[in-house]
């Protein structure tokens, strides 16, 4: 094993190789390019995390003749395969049935921290995930105290409005968008990859702090504001239990009301919001089910609101406290 | 819940109808392409030797779709291969993947791509990849 300050790696057939701790999964990386363990080390080691899932491989040759900077994303899959391309020079190819990726990159993105932070791994995860027990889940998840509320909605809910308003009114992040969830020790688990908020032009509006930052193109295309959660003064974890799930309802009057919901009408909100799967991916298609039934047995409510995100942020903190203590007492 | 949030999302098309089906014979393989596309599926199989007859030695299952919504552009061909996986690159849009131990041939084609373009360039290299054995191999 050689060793350099912030990060190890061994030395393998192919040049190097580490092992990545995400979303309660490990991602065992070869690669001929050793500055890449430098831009990955962020994932490399976390001490205590329980990894109750499976592990996936990822073989990345770096071109050394190639210095071209991602490009457009593009993504196609049929079958097991999945094929992410950031311009021709940068080429993932995922095997969903051997839990592999392979890819070919320019040095440039092997050595570009955002590009794995906020595209590749998220990506990564969400595209194998299932196939080693990780379901992601179109919600958001903040966390109080060590336990997590998970805020789903379609698009255009506020769920990342509402986010980034909960950690101003003091909760922890785990993400915004996409929320990983696998099984831990002590039941599900809720992780994030430190992915930034994405907030649209008008969040400004609400969020002030935000004219320091710069609007960039998304990789769905839409113009956003892409900061991290420190940005609205609030902690960011990796993970946490998750206590309750909130599903929001825009509405166009000033309102705030909670509603219970049912498992059943969870477990279909849920389940509508992942991807479909071949069939010959029955095994991953049955045990993400069984994640999502499980996840369903939380207490949900509906929260129909309209007003500023505060307002929202403050309601839900109010509820999801009272939650907490009825559930202490 | 609103009847927008009970779609399946299919974010990758997965699940592209593919209604053309036909079997031919590539040398000693007997080929099971299903496509949305017609025209390619006669070019492919006029680029091919003859259609299936009996005792070839083996079956290929092939799925080509032809991607409207694919990026056109760039001229670059590259085949990255290493392990059961090999996949061809043609320019920005067009990825064709070969898994050797399944005999798969995977592939969407990108809209600036014909048919005779498809059948020049990448099914020499889809045939090299169905024929190689694994290893790595990035050109």
């Amino acid at each position: 094993m050689s060793t350099n300050g912030d990060f190890d790696t061994d030395v393998c057939a192919h040049g190097y190789r580490f092992s990545l701790h995400l979303a309660g999964t490990v991602c065992e990386v070869e690669t001929n390019y050793r500055p890449l363990g430098f831009t990955l080390r962020h994932w490399m080691s976390v001490a205590g995390e329980a990894n109750n899932t499976g592990k996936f491989t990822m073989q990345i040759l770096v071109s050394a003749c190639s210095t071209p900077r991602s490009g457009q994303p593009h993504f196609r899959g049929l079958n097991h395969v999945v094929v992410a391309s950031f311009g021709y020079a940068n080429v993932f190819v995922f095997d969903l049935l051997r839990r592999r990726i392979v890819a070919q990159i320019s040095e440039h993105v092997a050595c570009d921290p955002s590009f794995w932070n906020e595209r590749l791994l998220p990506i990564a995860v969400g595209v194998l995930g299932s196939t080693v027990g990780v379901v992601p889940v179109h919600c958001a998840c903040l966390c109080l105290e060590g336990e997590g509320v998970l805020v789903a909605g379609i698009s255009g809910a506020g769920k990342s409005t509402l986010s980034a308003a909960l950690v101003q009114a003091g909760f922890d992040y785990v993400s915004d968008d996409w929320t990983y969830i696998a099984r831990g020790d002590d039941g599900l688990l809720a992780h994030g990859l430190s992915a930034r908020i994405k907030l649209l032009p008008d969040a400004i509006a609400y969020f002030p702090q935000l004219a320091g930052h710069s609007l960039i193109t998304a990789l769905n295309g839409e113009l956003a504001y892409e900061v991290s959660a420190d940005t609205f003064g609030g902690d960011i974890v990796r993970s946490c239990l998750p206590l309750c799930c909130i599903f929001l309802e825009r509405s166009t009057e000033f309102t705030s009301s909670f509603a219970p919901m049912g498992a059943e009408h969870v477990r279909l909100g849920l389940q509508s919001s992942v991807e479909r799967l071949p069939s010959l991916l029955v095994d991953a298609a049955r045990s993400r089910s069984k994640i999502i039934e499980q996840l369903a047995c939380l207490p949900c409510w509906t929260f129909r609101y309209g007003g500023a995100p505060q307002f929202a942020a403050q309601e839900i903190l109010s509820f999801v406290s009272s939650q907490k203590q009825e559930s202490t007492a | 819940m609103s009847p927008e949030t009970s779609r399946v999302p299919d974010l990758l098309r997965r699940f592209v109808a593919t209604p053309y089906s036909s079997v031919f014979r590539m040398g000693s393989t007997n080929v099971r392409l299903e496509t949305n596309d017609p025209t390619l599926a006669n070019t492919i199989q006029k680029a091919t030797v003859c259609r299936v007859k009996s005792g070839a030695q083996e079956d290929s299952d092939w799925k080509l779709i032809r991607d409207k919504q694919a990026p056109c552009g760039g001229k670059e061909i590259s085949v990255l291969s290493t392990g059961p996986i090999g996949t061809v690159l043609l320019g920005s849009g067009t990825f064709i993947a070969v898994d050797r131990e399944r005999r798969e041939v995977l592939g969407f084609i990108a809209p600036d791509i014909s048919g005779e373009q498809f059948a020049a360039v990448a099914l020499p290299l889809i045939l090299n990849l169905l024929d190689s054995r694994a290893s790595t191999q990035f050109t």
